[in-house]
């Protein structure tokens, strides 16, 4: 499975959930790959089929500007992350797996380093691709 | 008389407009500048800048831009003109080696090292015509300006005193190789032998300028004796990224750097980091690094305008994309510098926070850039005099700190750890472990 199917199939899951969805949002030198708003909070969920790592460091950065931040893998790679540094960083886990099921392998804590600039900064950005 | 001296650390000048205002509020009294040939020609206020503030320096000649792809030198891709300061330098180069370039232009081909050729040897005439002209644009590069503005100085009716300032040594022109020996390796030699001639009283260091894929396998004894007439050999190797390359390379460039010193060759990484940094008490005489984060070149590259904001996070010695940073100043104050540049900072804030501070960085490239200078001297200035084991511990304790950043981006620290660790062992020090 590609990154590409994995979003599609991850947002067509979140929108049936009844979740506001927003993908591929370009901000700051980053793209985030989903955004979704729960109970009026923004989650953000970067994909990956193999680089666990290179998805903790994004999700991690992701913390600044969205209340919980999550890396979604191919459930193939799952076996092979180091779950301590997801849980150290308090950032949630979920993996998808060839049927489309997706599971929840762990929880995001809220972030406890939001910075409000860059949070407005990110809710104007997403107010404009909701007008658009 | 030539100056001969060398510095442990130089910084790289490769976009002169601006970096030089990032210079100005730098103390840089043990540190020497690079000034690119072809950048020199375009900007005299360099010239003026070195001498008002007596600083050494070093001219890269840069003549492998010659052994790679000419297209890179034309104006644009559809005409055959060459861009002006690349004619400017051509025309430094000598009339002979400018029109070879020229013609090779024209007819679309690139330089091959049989250009150099005659009768099947290599042209001494041209080549001693060629190197004359490079070396001596280096000793003259302070002095030729100088005259100018003596005589400016004079019509003018005020005479300032000025000194003339000399290279700290000066560079025999080098081309790259992608294995030793190749036609260009071969070539390089020639120039180098011609350059012994043209050298004066100066100290004359060569470029071992070669691929990454060949550190591994190189022939050291061929380098040695062809390089062994020279005072000191400059080391660039294309694209070597201290932080993402295998320990193993690294250990390779120390085992490297060690066998060449022993030759008593003074030794420079023409392209380093922190990495290089924390070898210049015990391998390195020297390493060069940019102004605005160059720590590793690709033969190929040219620095790109515009690029990424970056700024270097002091702890992990390493530059991150700007908006990435806050999140590890947010995560721990430990991480935020203390050098002169963000002291100043904090001071001038009533209500300094890590916040304040991230939006500082973002916005400002003369706070990013001289934050980086100031940090890259007060790292020099804490490995001074430390042995390995000493800088284990540094590393050691940097690694500590790093434990609320993802282990991805600070696995560089470990590596470099391992490999000093390595060096040390070797060196007969004992290293205690943390």
């Amino acid at each position: 499975m590609f990154e590409e199917e994995m979003q599609n199939h991850l947002s067509e899951y979140l929108k049936k959930e009844g979740f506001e969805v927003y993908s591929e949002i370009r901000f700051l030198e980053k793209k985030i790959d989903l955004i979704y708003i729960k109970r009026k909070q923004l989650i953000s969920i970067e994909l990956k089929v193999q680089n666990w790592k290179r998805a903790l460091w994004q999700a991690y950065v992701n913390q600044l500007f969205t209340s919980k931040s999550y890396v979604c893998l191919w459930s193939e790679v799952i076996k092979n992350i180091d779950k301590r540094e997801f849980e150290k960083f308090g950032i949630g886990v979920l993996s998808i797996d060839e049927n489309s099921e997706i599971k929840l392998i762990l929880d995001a804590k809220t972030s406890q380093y939001m910075h409000l600039d860059l949070l407005n900064k990110l809710v104007g950005k997403l107010n404009d691709l909701r007008e658009n | 008389m030539p100056n001969n001296t060398i510095k442990k650390l130089y910084f790289r000048i490769s976009n002169p407009q601006k970096e030089m205002g990032y210079l100005r509020e730098i103390n840089l009294q043990n540190i020497g500048l690079v000034v690119n040939a072809h950048t020199a020609i375009d900007n005299p206020k360099i010239i003026e800048f070195i001498r008002r503030n007596e600083i050494n320096f070093i001219i890269d000649p840069v003549t492998y831009v010659f052994s790679r792809s000419l297209r890179k030198l034309r104006k644009n891709q559809t005409e055959f003109t060459i861009r002006r300061t690349w004619d400017k330098l051509l025309n430094l180069y000598g009339n002979d080696f400018r029109d070879l370039v020229k013609s090779k232009v024209i007819n679309e081909r690139d330089l091959i090292p049989r250009d150099f050729l005659r009768n099947n040897k290599w042209d001494s005439v041209l080549i001693d015509n060629f190197v004359s002209s490079v070396i001596e644009s280096q000793k003259t590069f302070i002095k030729d300006k100088l005259v100018m503005l003596k005589e400016l100085q004079k019509r003018a009716g005020f005479d300032i005193p000025t000194k003339d300032l000399t290279p700290d040594f000066l560079i025999a022109p080098y081309f790259y190789s992608s294995k030793i020996p190749d036609d260009w390796f071969n070539l390089t030699v020639a120039m180098i032998h011609s350059a012994i001639k043209f050298k004066g009283n100066f100290n004359l260091y060569g470029v071992l300028c070669i691929s990454n894929k060949i550190l591994n396998d190189i022939n050291l004894d061929l380098v040695i004796n062809s390089y062994r007439k020279l005072d000191g050999i400059l080391i660039w190797i294309s694209d070597f990224k201290e932080h993402k390359i295998p320990g193993t390379q690294l250990a390779k460039l120390v085992e490297v750097i060690s066998k060449l010193r022993k030759e008593k060759f003074k030794i420079i990484n023409f392209y380093g980091g922190y990495f290089s940094l924390m070898l210049t008490n015990n391998f390195l005489d020297s390493f060069v690094c940019g102004v605005n984060y160059g720590e590793s070149r690709n033969i190929d590259t040219t620095p790109a305008r515009g690029m990424r904001k970056m700024v270097y996070i002091n702890t992990i010695h390493k530059h991150l994309i700007v908006e990435h940073a806050p999140r590890i100043w947010l995560s721990d104050s430990s991480h935020l510098c203390n050098c002169k540049t963000c002291v100043n900072l904090c001071n001038e804030s009533s209500n300094f926070n890590a916040y304040n501070y991230s939006e500082s960085m973002q916005k400002s490239e003369i706070n990013r850039v001289q934050h980086f200078l100031n940090t890259r001297i007060n790292e020099l200035e804490n490995i001074k005099s430390k042995n390995l084991e000493e800088i284990t511990f540094l590393l050691a304790d940097d690694i500590k700190k790093s434990t609320n950043i993802p282990s991805d981006q600070v696995i560089h620290l470990r590596n470099w750890k391992k490999v000093i660790e390595l060096i040390s062992i070797k060196n007969n020090n004992r290293v205690f472990h943390n």
